[in-house]
């Protein structure tokens, strides 16, 4: 009898002890729980670092390809300022380079920059304008919705 | 007698605790669906309100997060008037760090130009909107913030593989309460604040870009939204300016 009451006791024991461990299981597992028991704003940033994690599992064993689909305007806008940030900087890093090798009519046709180098003069050739930079001529366009200049062959 | 106390208590407390955790169990599951239907019909609402306005004009605050070569972590800022005529007029007038320009659609045309830098280009564009986006980004190579705005049915695009979905809670966007709402897809969270009553119009949207480690993300404020503005036709087609010069496209 002193035995089954030993074998009760601990089998109680561990149930309880699994009973404890489910609702925090469960908390650890579903991001929701957080936001109905928090609505601070950690809880909204555990959401989405938990979201994350999710997100990060589905991404890397089924649907990679879904991440990148067109038409979500928001992320294309995110996308494409993003590069045209990139876009600039390169520009930038061009410019100097232009600016450095010095090499006036040396610039290869359809090198596309987003600044004019120093002292560029308008020239208009069969009613088209051009930028006439020390020799390279530069045509306006629109790259994207970013104003950019494209290197073409002397006009003249 | 003790003993059959004993042998009676045991099995029925194991049974009652056995019952609970499974109580417990199903009733947190059947309480946390990934997709909470609550944020659904809420987005749902807006979108179908949004898709009913004939005519509409919106001002937004874009803001773009974006870090330096040096490390240092800045805002692209763009504003915007948008103004919508359905089914397929748009004029958008945007300032930023990296605009500055005005973007003319009419059904038959889109034309993009600068007036800062007195140039403009313009193309032949398809008779809808959704045609008109996909062309602009495709082709053109450039993307409409906030486009889905403009489609008379947003609701199947933003809800395309949204994996999970949550209202936060309420928040107050420029003094209007507003529905605060979570929806995710991989690789992309999106959160949507929609203002409370008749017109269920959407205030605020971050869109977090979450496959990289920064978690960066595009802000949009929208304010001063008229549902029944005066339009004329006639400004959204371009006129162009003495003196402004036109120029081409470069193919995407």
């Amino acid at each position: 009898m002193k035995k089954l009451l030993q074998i009760s006791a601990i089998a109680i024991t561990l149930i309880l002890m699994l009973i404890a461990d489910i609702p925090m299981m469960l908390i650890d597992d579903l991001p929701i729980l957080s936001v109905e028991l928090a609505s601070e704003a950690e809880a909204v940033l555990g959401v989405r670092r938990r979201t994350r994690r999710r997100t990060a599992v589905v991404v890397g064993s089924t649907t990679a390809a879904a991440t990148a689909s067109a038409e979500a305007s928001q992320q294309q806008a995110a996308a494409a300022e993003q590069q045209a940030a990139a876009a600039q900087q390169e520009a930038a890093a061009a410019q100097q380079q232009l600016a450095a090798a010095q090499a006036p009519s040396g610039v290869s046709v359809g090198t596309v920059v987003q600044t004019l180098p120093a002292g560029c003069k308008p020239v208009t050739v069969s009613g088209v304008a051009y930028q006439d930079c020390g020799g390279s001529f530069y045509k306006t366009a629109f790259q994207g919705n970013n104003l950019v200049y494209v290197v073409v062959q002397n006009p003249l | 007698m003790n003993m059959l106390k004993f042998k009676t208590v045991v099995p029925l407390i194991l049974l009652v605790v056995l019952t609970m955790s499974v109580t417990i169990f199903t009733e947190t599951r059947a309480q946390t669906p990934a997709v909470d239907p609550a944020a659904t019909e809420i987005l749902k609402r807006m979108t179908n309100y949004l898709g009913s306005l004939k005519q509409f004009s919106v001002h937004t605050q874009n803001t773009l997060e974006d870090v330096l070569d040096s490390g240092h972590r800045i805002d692209l800022d763009v504003s915007a008037s948008v103004t919508v005529s359905r089914p397929n007029k748009i004029r958008a007038e945007r300032k930023g760090d990296l605009v500055d320009q005005v973007f003319y659609y009419n059904g038959t045309t889109l034309t993009l130009y600068n007036p800062s830098s007195n140039v403009y280009a313009t193309e032949p564009a398809s008779d809808t909107f959704e045609e008109m986006f996909i062309y602009l980004y495709d082709t053109l190579g450039f993307g409409t913030p906030i486009s889905d705005l403009v489609y008379s049915d947003s609701f199947p695009l933003l809800m395309k593989d949204v994996i999970f979905a949550a209202v936060i809670g309420k928040s107050f966007i420029n003094g209007v309460k507003c529905d605060h709402l979570l929806f995710s897809r991989p690789g992309v969270d999106f959160q949507v604040w929609v203002s409370e009553g008749s017109k269920p119009l959407p205030l605020k949207y971050v869109v977090t870009d979450t496959t990289i480690a920064g978690l960066m993300s595009v802000v949009t404020i929208m304010s001063d939204w008229n549902v029944a503005p005066a339009v004329d036709d006639d400004e959204f087609t371009f006129v162009p300016p003495k003196g402004v010069q036109k120029i081409n496209f470069m193919p995407f």
